[in-house]
């Protein structure tokens, strides 16, 4: 069975009540919503606010579905509309006095050269995306989830062409190959002066 | 239809170091899997399932895409009953006000408000004369709007958050 026979027949059977059948739903597209909620730029507790809105009304919406093969087309759509909605409205500061109350930040392990090397490359590759556009953020964190979100869920998710997909994701991932952070790291975490990932 | 779009098809003709560079940042974003309780959230949605009563939409689509707003005007509908609800989000989102208006064409006493936090819980709003109503709610849970009009089925709103 192919997998758009397959989500139609999910929802099919949960439409009807099977409890079984919409959680097969939620362990096929529980992680398109979260990512989808994340790319949006929310943290954590957003992002699982964001989740729990979106299966609410999938849930309301079950049994009036047109096109039950686009149940992920309609995750996604859903998601980034609520998550923009979220997004929109959460200027929320860094709280010290709540972080003071936790206990601070955790304490930092000791690091051994090897592990430095790791963390600084990681740490590089963190703030190199972080410093992409959103668009492009959000573009590779759905490429990138596991397993990787369908070209066709994508377009929907960001409001592409299917066409550009492709194209986009090389131009993001270039631009984020010449980030300064990228630039001044080797693989393997070495600094070097050539600069990693440049096309020679 | 197909099965799967070319996703990994398109990544072998990606240049060899953009390869590598989405291997890695793969790995990075590994670390930023989906919690096991937001699936387990998703799952328990389930038990909000609407099974015997009607579900007032939102009349007016875009009004859905305002909803970034702090402050929204929303109609819930079905053929005979509306429910006008202006919605205000304290800007440290501690508090929810909804002020709204039920318009039935039996009596209709009071709204119910279900809130899908943890715990779940309903708070009861009485109607006035005119169908008004004003509830204050210390949380920015998911709620929906249930009304039950004399001799008809309960009448549920969509999901507000």
């Amino acid at each position: 069975m192919e997998a758009d026979d397959q989500v139609v027949a999910l929802v099919a059977r949960a439409a009807g009540g099977d409890q079984a059948a919409y959680e097969a739903l939620v362990d096929r597209f529980g992680r398109l919503v979260w990512h989808i909620a994340r790319s949006c730029g929310l943290d954590g507790d957003d992002a699982a606010d964001v989740s729990q809105t979106v299966w609410l009304r999938f849930v309301e919406q079950l049994p009036r579905l047109r096109e039950p093969a686009r149940a992920g087309a309609w995750l996604a759509t859903t998601a980034r509309r609520e998550a923009m909605a979220v997004a929109h409205r959460r200027v929320r500061p860094i709280d010290l006095v709540e972080l003071e109350d936790r206990g601070g930040l955790p304490p930092v392990p000791p690091l051994d050269a090897s592990t430095l090397e790791a963390d600084e490359r990681a740490s590089a590759v963190r703030q190199a995306f972080s410093d992409l556009p959103q668009w492009c953020r959000a573009l590779l964190r759905l490429l990138c989830a596991d397993p990787p979100t369908p070209y066709r869920v994508v377009a929907v998710a960001l409001d592409m062409a299917v066409g550009s997909i492709g194209p986009s994701r090389q131009r993001c991932l270039a631009q984020l190959s010449r980030h300064p952070a990228m630039a001044c790291i080797s693989e393997g975490g070495r600094r070097s002066g050539g600069g990693m990932g440049r096309p020679s | 239809m197909t099965e799967e779009p070319p996703v990994e098809a398109d990544a072998e003709q990606l240049p060899e170091h953009l390869r590598h560079l989405e291997a890695e940042l793969r790995q990075h974003l590994a670390a930023d899997d989906v919690p096991h309780q937001v699936l387990d959230g998703a799952r328990g949605a389930w038990t909000w399932r609407l099974i015997d009563g009607e579900l007032a939409e939102l009349s007016d689509q875009e009004e859905a895409v305002l909803r970034a707003d702090l402050h929204t005007l929303v109609t819930f509908a079905t053929d005979e009953v509306f429910i006008d609800v202006d919605r205000v989000i304290d800007p440290s989102g501690s508090s929810v006000v909804l002020v709204g208006q039920v318009t039935a064409p039996s009596r209709v006493t009071a709204v119910e408000v279900e809130l899908a936090g943890d715990p779940p819980r309903t708070v009861v709003a009485e109607l006035d004369e005119a169908g008004g109503f004003r509830v204050t709610l210390d949380a920015d849970a998911p709620a929906r709007l249930v009304v039950h009009p004399a001799g008809g089925r309960r009448v549920v709103s969509s999901w507000m958050r």
